[in-house]
Order: C-alpha cells, then structure tokens, then sequence
C-alpha cells in the first residue's frame, strides 16, 4: 500500500514536472509575473509602509494575478498535444489536477516574493513576528488558490472563446471583492446570489481587524470557510472537467 | 482463427445535435492492416479517436478482447510547436505510462535509431521539419509497444521520400504481426499498406472488404494491325474482341509490358492503353463524395 502511494507521488510530481516545463518554454507566464513583480515593486517604492494595509493589496494582487497564470497555464498545450498527454496518464482528473497543482506552485513562489521582499528590504516601520509571517504567507497562498479555483472555470475546457473567459473571469474576479457594498446595494433576494462568489472581502476584513497577537475564531473562520470553499470549487472542478471531456 | 482485438458495437457519437457516427459496428481482426476510405466529415477520425479512448461514443460499446490490450494513437495533426526535444518528450510520456526508466531509456534510443533521427535527438520539435514531427508522432505510439496502432493520416502533406520511409516502418511493424487502422489518401500506397479497406460515407461503414477481393490492376488497350486470333492465343490477354479492324482487349497490370513490346514486334499500332486500377476507383469514388457533400461536413470532426 505505501508502495503504491509512493509510486503515485512520484508519478504526479513528474506530471507536475511536466505540465511546469512546457509552460516555462511557452513564455506565457511573462505578462502575469511582469505585471506581479512591477506592482509590488512599485507599492514598496517608498518607505515606511503599513504592514496589513500593504499585506492585504498584495494578497489581493495574488488573487487577480494566479487567476491570469491559472488561465495561460491551461491554455499553453494545444488540444492535440493535450489530447495526447490526458491518454498516456490514463485519467483525465490526474491530469487536470496536476495542472491546478501546477499552477498552485508558482502562486506559492509569488506569495514567498511578496511576504519575503518587504521584510528583508525593511519596508515596514512595526515589528513582524514569525507568527505574523506565516499567517500573512498562508493568506496570500489562500488568495492564490481562490483565483486559481475559480479561474478553473474560465478555462478553454468550459468557455471555448478566450475573450468571454477572460472577461467573465475579470468581471467575477472585480465583482467579489467589494462584497459588503454590493450586498447591501442589490435587492434582498438577489444579493443572495452574491454568496457564491469567493469569499475575498471576508478574509480581508479579517485580516484588517487582526490585534497581531492571538489567532482566534473570529480570524480562523474567514480563512477556513475560504479553504472550504477552494476544496469545493476543485472538487466541482474536477468532477465536470472528466464529464465534459 | 481469427481474434478480434477491438469490438465496436452500435456506436453512435453525437456533437450538438449532429450525428456523425450512425450504429456502427465493427471487429478489429489481430494482424490485419485496415484501410479507412472516406471524405472530410465522414465520421473516420473520430471513430479513430474512439477507438483509441480520445473520447467517449454517445452509445454503443466499445470492448477490447482483453483488458490489458495497449493501443497506440498517431493523431491526424500531431503539434508541430511542441516544446520539447523527441527524447524529452517520449521521456514523459514512457513515464506516464509507468515504463520502468531502464527499460524506457533502451525504448526511446531504439525508436530514435529506427527512425533516423538520433541526431536531432536533442534539437526541440518546434524546429524539426514536417517528416521529423510525424516520425515523433509514431514513436510517441511505440513506446508502449502496442497490440494495435491507430494512425490517422500518417502520411498526409509528406514528401514522396518520407513517406515511402514511413511506410516501411509501418509494413516492419505489420510483418512483426502488429494489428493497424489507419486513414489514407494516397491510392498508390493503399495496396502496400492496408489488406482490408473500409469506406465510410457519413458515419456508416459503405463497404467493407478485403484487398484480396478487388481485382488486380490491368489495362485496356486498343490496336490495329493484329490479328485478333494472334492477340487471343497470348498468354495474359482476355476480353479481346474486334471492331472495324481495332482490337481492344485488357491483360493484367503486371504482363502490359511484355505484351504491348509483342504488339509492336509483330508490326501492330497502339492506339490507346488505359490503366484500369480499381484500388485507385474505390479511392476516388470514396474521395468524389467528397466534393458533392462538401458543404455537409462537420466542423471539427475530421
């Protein structure tokens, strides 16, 4: 049995190992990790900063930027070769899950640039503790994840013109995060609908209103009910993806 | 006896509403070489693809004699952009297919050696020229060393020379008893290639026959100043007869030759020589269709 998971471990990181090397010669990843690296040099261009405030436009950053990466990294083999590489793995989900995986990677390089490059360039005027670190790393990571959970959906295997899965993706993407406002300005009914968005706004406002020093509930929650709702939109993603091909 | 590898039983596949596979049935025989006729939209690359496991039939079974028959797939348009070097790439995809890495480094200089580009063997495939990206193609096939191989246009859009190149390895893989499909065009290859022709005419099976059944490719000639009675009494010459002193009669492909030097040997005129090559008729008449229906063909089928 261990055997066995072993062999299948080693089988998705060369799978994994794959899906990376084709992207990294497709050059597609240029304009999303450009467009990273510029703006959060250019929010660091002067000092001192504020340490949440800049954490959460950053993490934010990271939601619209690993969607883009998500959607360039899906579309960088050509259907054939897609084709091709689906049916010497055998199994359409190991296949697109090394993808997601794939695409998770990279957002996770992001997430380690944006957390460690303020730190070690002294950008902030407070002190950061090791517990601020990881929890910041680990909300960026999340915020990685719920652009690319549902960028999954824009993808050519669902909406086969680019332009309306990019622009329904952007549109969602700019509509979940002034959630409170919008909630509050559609009628009562309709705002419900609203609920199925990523729940961006939520974890900001958790993380706006952190004290820094103990992790409770209040903070918890926001943050696992997003987990939650990755795993979800994967495992959605997963099962229709198979269906649809 | 005869073993049938891959059984396709009232398949029948459906885009948007479109049928373009109708109820086919059909057995893959274990060494036999088929040859797929058809014009665009006929239904053969996809029937390819799900013969292959690309996709799934609408309806219909598809069932494999046993469970851990291996089937290798040469799809029509194998990318050309393709960002890895041929052993990069057949490093993956042996991998994927859980190959051991000894065994699959032996496998993939193996395939390089026979087909002739061990020397690119570390040059990307986006710059290879149309042959070499096909010949990656087929190797991708191979590696698994397949019961059946399925090639869908392999020898589409090549030069003469590498095409007659591909054709050997394919008719090497053949005499090793390996069991192919494939889909063609070219009528003077078809014979070397293929032992059992199927015609498909919007997603049915036309006709489905061996090459054995058609008859050989002869000639019909006409000449005058020869005797009728002369002409009859050679060997290889039949269906003679005499009209207003010109003699048509037909002789098979291969004795055209040495009887139409006779002819001239014996003081007689050729008027006219017709090569009849019914391999060739099938083809065109498979093809012809084609031109009529152009405007029924399916996006994205073929």
């Amino acid at each position: 049995m261990q055997t066995v998971t072993r062999k299948q471990v080693t089988l998705l990181r060369t799978r994994i190992k794959y899906i990376l090397h084709d992207y990294s010669r497709s050059y597609r990843y240029l304009a999303p990790l450009t467009l990273f690296l510029i703006v959060v040099l250019v929010s660091y261009s002067s000092k001192p900063n504020f340490l949440m405030d800049s954490y959460a436009f950053t993490a934010l950053l990271m939601y619209f930027v690993s969607a883009w990466l998500c959607i360039s990294l899906f579309a960088a083999e050509p259907e054939i070769q897609k084709q091709l590489t689906i049916l010497h793995m055998g199994n359409v989900k190991t296949y697109y899950l090394a993808k997601v995986l794939s695409t998770g990677i990279i957002s996770l390089a992001l997430a380690c640039f944006a957390v460690i490059f303020p730190l070690v360039s002294g950008m902030f005027h407070e002190p950061v503790t090791w517990k601020i670190v990881l929890f910041v790393l680990l909300n960026h990571l999340l915020f990685g994840l719920l652009g690319i959970s549902l960028a999954a959906f824009f993808t050519k295997e669902f909406i086969k013109s680019p332009i309306n899965g990019f622009g329904g993706l952007l549109f969602i993407l700019i509509a979940s995060v002034p959630f409170e406002s919008l909630y509050a300005m559609l009628p009562s009914p309709v705002n419900q609908l609203l609920w199925v968005l990523p729940p961006v706004s939520h974890t900001i406002s958790a993380l706006d209103a952190w004290d820094r020093q103990s992790i409770g509930i209040n903070l918890l929650l926001p943050f696992l009910g997003a987990a939650a709702y990755v795993a979800a939109m994967q495992i959605i993603f997963l099962t229709l993806v198979k269906k649809r091909r | 006896m005869i073993i049938s590898l891959l059984s396709l039983q009232s398949v029948q596949k459906t885009y948007k509403r479109k049928t373009v596979l109708h109820e086919l049935s059909l057995d893959v025989n274990k060494g036999e070489s088929i040859a797929l006729l058809g014009k665009n939209g006929s239904g053969k690359s996809t029937l390819l693809k799900i013969m292959a496991g690309v996709m799934p039939p609408s309806s219909g079974k598809v069932t494999a004699c046993r469970p851990d028959l291996v089937i290798g797939y040469v799809p029509e348009r194998f990318p050309k952009a393709l960002r890895f070097t041929p052993e990069e790439y057949l490093m993956y995809m042996g991998t994927f297919q859980q190959i051991p890495k000894t065994a699959l480094n032996r496998i993939i200089t193996d395939l390089l050696e026979r087909f002739s580009i061990k020397h690119a063997r570390s040059k990307r495939i986006e710059t290879f020229s149309k042959g070499m990206v096909q010949k990656v193609a087929i190797m991708q096939a191979l590696l698994t060393k397949p019961d059946l191989l399925i090639l869908d246009e392999p020898l589409s859009g090549l030069d003469l020379k590498t095409q007659h190149e591909l054709l050997d390895i394919i008719q090497d893989l053949q005499k090793q008893g390996l069991t192919a499909i494939l889909t063609f065009h070219e009528s003077d290859l078809l014979a070397q290639a293929a032992d059992r022709l199927i015609v498909m005419k919007e997603g049915i099976v036309q006709s489905d026959m061996l090459l054995s059944q058609l008859d050989k490719p002869q000639i019909e000639a006409a000449v005058t100043s020869m005797e009728l009675s002369v002409l009859q009494s050679w060997p290889g010459v039949h269906r003679s007869a005499e009209n207003y002193g010109v003699v048509t009669f037909y002789a098979n492909l291969e004795d055209s030759d040495q009887i139409l030097l006779r002819i001239l040997e014996h003081g007689g005129s050729i008027c006219s020589v017709n090569q009849l090559n019914p391999i060739r008729k099938l083809i065109s008449t498979a093809y012809a269709n084609s031109d009529e229906k152009a405007g029924d063909t399916i996006e994205n089928t073929d």
